[in-house]
């Protein structure tokens, strides 16, 4: 199992009192599934991939990771697990500006180390040819679209080999039609490797394309569908 | 690590007028590091060049010589033997000389002081080669821009050279004579007619101490024996070799069944009440080094360093400060940045790195333009050799025209300094930066 979430509870503080983003989630998701996280604004989708992702604590709950129970983590720890087995896609983003394409997607693998320049080229090379941005390689994010941008990250996302990508609304700031492409381009790689993929949305024409629904509504679980 | 020197450098350029403006005030500090520090240099430079042409060796033989108790003179005997033993025992000599000593009172007629005689040998005394002499109008009013005297008519018998400021005390120009009168022990004064051969051009504070006369001119005076001297005074092709030869030297005069005073790291003319109490008799040995024959002005170049450390050190908060600030700027601007950072795996360490090196580099770059000026503003001055004027300045910096001594250690100095400064005042923002939670940062940038 990819991903176990038992019973988790997240509330944040607002002011002298908290609001409960999620109310009890009980989830699993398995290795090389295509998983959407959907529902309207507000009902917890960027709270519950944060857990998943390592970036934030739940309140109460456990969640899993390959096994391993990240709450009691320390931040090296998360960190650690962010970079070996998680890879991020940003809804903006959020590429390096003063980086090149290529020195972006080769930064994961520079914190990671252990890789010679010859071997993270040839990686980097093959994945800039799958997410068709070879002739950008030396380029820099703002001469790029926001397509364009989304697939860098993608190819940043998927440089370390990751077990399992982390994506919240990749597409929401992109046209239905380019949306529509990175979610195509997320599917194939999806089925190529094994990498379990998991991202949220709201947008139906983007949902429609997962292979596994999971709809949230009020911090809750209310529909847990597949294709 | 290289892609973190990559990203530090590539957003420096990013920001550019913060860079640009940033980097001008460290290059201005490291600018005026160098100049204090070559300053400070130049003034001690100067105080060796002057202090070892008029009024020491680099190690000096000396003594005292009581005949009874409550007197002593500065004097010592076996003046040939002292020096061989000198020459015999100790490696690296570039000269040694002597020089016999006297005090009395210098009469001239515009005025008089007290003061210590000189007794050069000509052929040995670096300071007649190397002394310049100054024109009419450094000691006469609406005197002539020309000089008046010629070393080589110093050295005949009677003949005697004084600086500048000593001139103009005494009211005296090339040719006049001056009455010289000893105050010796006995109560009986002996004294000499002295004609000015040549006035010197003035060398800073040690000009007021001392005027030179032949050394037979000293001997006459006080009726002295020819194996006497005031000092043997040595030179070494290394002068930082000083201390240790005089250490050496203690145990050569020892051996050679010479008593030593203990050593006293002050000039003799201070120490002469000290030995005038004590209870002894005969010869008795003091070594000295150049330093210790200095120490009395010392403050001058102890006061320059403190300055200039105190102005670094003033400097040097500011541009913290403008550092600290540029990088909370920094940070701020790129919340989003290091959470995304965070995101992908960067360690809060790495983060905090991430910073330090910007600012790092920042402080270098200031540096090196710094260096580069102050090497450009150092050497002009130099070689402008320009004069200086006012002659209160003229005693602080030891010497007439400007010259500074900068040193490389001084350069190499300044581009560690500076990156570790800024990287030091970039360590708290960057530690915040790196504490951030990673989604607050990733969310803050939206
Ligand atoms: N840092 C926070 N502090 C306080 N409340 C928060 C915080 N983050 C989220 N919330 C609240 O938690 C609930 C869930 O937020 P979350 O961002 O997970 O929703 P979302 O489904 O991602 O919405 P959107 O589609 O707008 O991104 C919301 O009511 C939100 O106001
Ligand atoms: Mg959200």
């Amino acid at each position: 199992m990819s991903v176990v979430l038992k019973g988790v509870i997240k509330d944040y503080p607002l002011g002298a009192s908290m609001v409960r983003a999620l109310r009890g989630i009980d989830l699993t998701i398995s290795e090389g599934e295509f998983t959407t996280i959907a529902g309207p604004s507000g009902c917890g989708k960027s709270t519950l991939l944060n857990l998943i992702g390592c970036m934030d604590v739940a309140t109460s709950g456990t969640v899993s990771i390959e096994g391993k129970v990240t709450n009691a983590l320390s931040d090296k720890e998360q960190t650690t697990l962010r970079l070996n087995t998680l890879g991020f896609i940003f809804q903006s983003f959020n590429l390096v500006p003063v980086l090149s394409v290529y020195q972006n997607v080769e930064l994961p693998l520079l914190l990671q180390g252990g890789l010679s320049a010859g071997e993270r080229s040839k990686r980097i090379s093959e994945l800039l040819e799958q997410v068709g941005l070879t002739n950008k390689a030396k380029n820099r994010s703002h001469e790029l679209s926001g397509g364009q941008r989304q697939r860098v990250a993608i190819a940043r996302a998927l440089v370390t080999q990751p077990k399992i990508v982390l994506a919240d609304e990749p597409t929401a700031n992109l046209d239905s039609e380019t949306g529509k492409n990175i979610i195509e381009l997320m599917r194939t790689l999806n089925s190529k490797q094994k990498t379990t993929f998991i991202f949220s949305s709201h947008d139906p024409k983007v949902i429609e394309h997962a292979r596994r629904i999971v709809r949230l509504q009020d911090g809750r679980v209310i529909e847990d569908v597949r294709k | 690590m290289w892609t973190f020197f990559l990203v530090a450098l590539r957003n420096l350029i990013q920001a550019r007028r913060r860079t640009l403006l940033l980097g001008s005030a460290i290059a201005f500090v490291s600018l005026l590091l160098l100049l204090l520090l070559s300053i400070s240099k130049g003034v001690s430079d100067r105080l060796i060049e002057a202090s070892t042409l008029t009024s020491t060796g680099h190690v000096n033989v000396a003594g005292f010589y009581k005949q009874r108790a409550n007197s002593a003179t500065p004097l010592i005997t076996d003046r040939e033997k002292i020096r061989s033993l000198v020459q015999e025992n100790i490696s690296g000599l570039a000269l040694v000389t002597d020089r016999a000593r006297g005090w009395g009172r210098l009469i001239g007629s515009g005025g008089s002081f007290n003061t210590g005689l000189n007794g050069l040998i000509l052929e040995e005394s670096a300071f007649l080669k190397e002394v310049k002499l100054a024109e009419q109008s450094e000691y006469k009013k609406d005197g002539a821009n020309k000089v008046l005297g010629k070393i080589e008519n110093f050295g005949a018998r009677n003949t005697i050279l004084i600086f500048a400021g000593q001139a103009k005390k005494l009211g005296v120009d090339v040719g006049d004579t001056l009455t010289f009168i000893t105050e010796a022990n006995g109560g009986q004064a002996n004294s000499v007619d002295l004609t000015v051969a040549a006035i010197a051009r003035d060398m800073g504070f040690l000009s007021n101490f001392s005027v030179f006369v032949p050394r037979q001119t000293v001997l006459d005076l006080d009726r002295r024996g020819s194996d006497t001297t005031g000092a043997v005074w040595v030179y070494l092709k290394d002068i930082r070799r000083a201390n240790e030869v005089r250490l050496q030297l203690e145990n050569v005069f020892r051996k050679a069944g010479y008593t030593l005073l203990e050593h006293d790291p002050r000039p003799f003319f201070i120490k002469f009440q000290k030995i005038v109490g004590q209870d002894w008799r005969g010869l008795r040995l003091d070594l000295t080094t150049w330093d210790d024959e200095v120490s009395f002005i010392n403050w001058i170049v102890t006061s320059l360093n403190g300055l200039s450390v105190f102005l670094v050190i003033i400097l040097g908060l500011i541009i913290a400060t403008g550092i600290a600030n540029s990088m909370w700027m920094t940070v701020r601007e790129r919340t989003k940045e290091i959470g995304t950072l965070r995101a992908i795996g960067m360690q809060k360490a790495q983060v905090r790195t991430l910073f330090m090196i910007e600012a790092a580099l920042l402080g270098l770059f200031g540096a090196l333009a710094g260096c580069v000026l102050g090497l450009v503003l150092i050497s002009a001055l130099n070689t402008a050799q320009i004069p200086i004027n006012n002659s209160g300045l003229r005693v602080f910096l030891m010497t007439d025209v400007v010259k500074l001594s900068l040193q490389p250690v001084h350069l190499v100095g300044a581009l560690l300094f500076l990156p570790a400064l800024t990287a030091l005042a970039a360590f708290y923002p960057s530690l915040k930066a790196s504490q951030m939670p990673p989604v607050q940062a990733l969310n803050q940038g939206k």
